[in-house]
């Protein structure tokens, strides 16, 4: 996504902390209710945006220090970006046992999720920055 | 104004802009009735600042409407203190306060326990501080 400036932009940041993700759903809410977004697109956008947020608390679960999760929402007239951003963590990788339904595990549900809401999505670590960085973008139908 | 570290803050930053208010509203609503206050205080709280971003937006020219308004929301055992970032309008109004500002302003008196204005030049904003107090 080439980087130019928005009209507009939004800035929200969280505790790393499941309660707060209700904060960041209606958040984005009043944003992408602003624009020429239908009502099921608007829900698809709270929808993503509170799995990535939980995500990003999941990755952080078993950091005993208080972390925040920032939101950047980038408004311009045809599409809608939202960058979620979380520190990175190093965390020994968790045991997970094999799920006896045959279903991918919860995380990658959630994955699958904001892919299939979302219309372009990308995933990068800043090591230099030292932050893991979701951006997930929705266009304005045509 | 509590002396201990607050349980948890969460930030916001809108563009200077009539519209965004509903997103500051919206979200103050939901940081709010995450703290023990009742219906009717977490819709005080949410009158408050709405009516406190639209004064800050008001007092602004086309100019500082490009720069955003930030809101600090931090929450103690026994309040919520908000914290309202405008930048400072070059001039002073020309004019003498509409009724609709004054309306404004004594309602977020009236609707939260405490109200502080101050003006940082050196910053370069304009400084609102609310707070509500959880009522036992």
């Amino acid at each position: 996504v080439p980087e130019t400036k928005p009209l507009a932009e939004v800035e929200l940041v969280i505790p790393s902390r499941p309660e707060y993700v209700g904060v960041a759903r209606l958040a984005i809410l009043g944003v992408a209710s602003r624009m020429r977004f239908s009502y099921d697109e608007v829900e698809d956008i709270r929808l993503a945006v509170g799995e990535a947020c939980t995500r990003s608390i999941d990755r952080l679960n078993g950091d005993a220090e208080d972390r925040s999760i920032r939101l950047r929402c980038l408004i311009d007239a045809n599409r809608l970006t939202i960058e979620v951003r979380n520190p990175l963590v190093k965390l020994p990788p968790r045991e997970v046992p094999p799920d006896p339904t045959g279903l991918p595990p919860e995380g990658d549900l959630s994955g699958v999720l904001i892919r299939i809401l979302m219309d372009e999505v990308h995933t990068e670590e800043r090591a230099d920055e030292g932050v893991h960085l979701l951006r997930m973008v929705k266009y304005v139908a045509r | 104004v509590s002396a201990t570290e607050p349980l948890f803050e969460v930030d916001l930053k809108i563009p200077a802009r009539p519209e965004f208010v509903g997103v500051a509203r919206l979200s103050i609503a939901r940081v709010a009735s995450l703290m023990p206050f009742s219906f009717d205080e977490v819709e005080d709280i949410r009158l408050a600042v709405g009516e406190a971003a639209t004064r800050s937006i008001d007092r602004l020219d086309t100019e500082a409407r490009r720069q955003s308004i930030g809101l600090k929301c931090q929450g103690y055992d026994d309040q919520l203190a908000i914290e309202l970032r405008s930048p400072l309008a070059q001039f002073p109004p020309p004019r003498a306060p509409s009724d609709e500002e004054d309306l404004g302003s004594m309602l977020v008196h009236i609707l939260m326990d405490e109200l502080n204005e101050e003006e940082r030049p050196d910053e370069g904003v304009h400084v609102m501080r609310m707070v509500k107090q959880v009522t036992k």
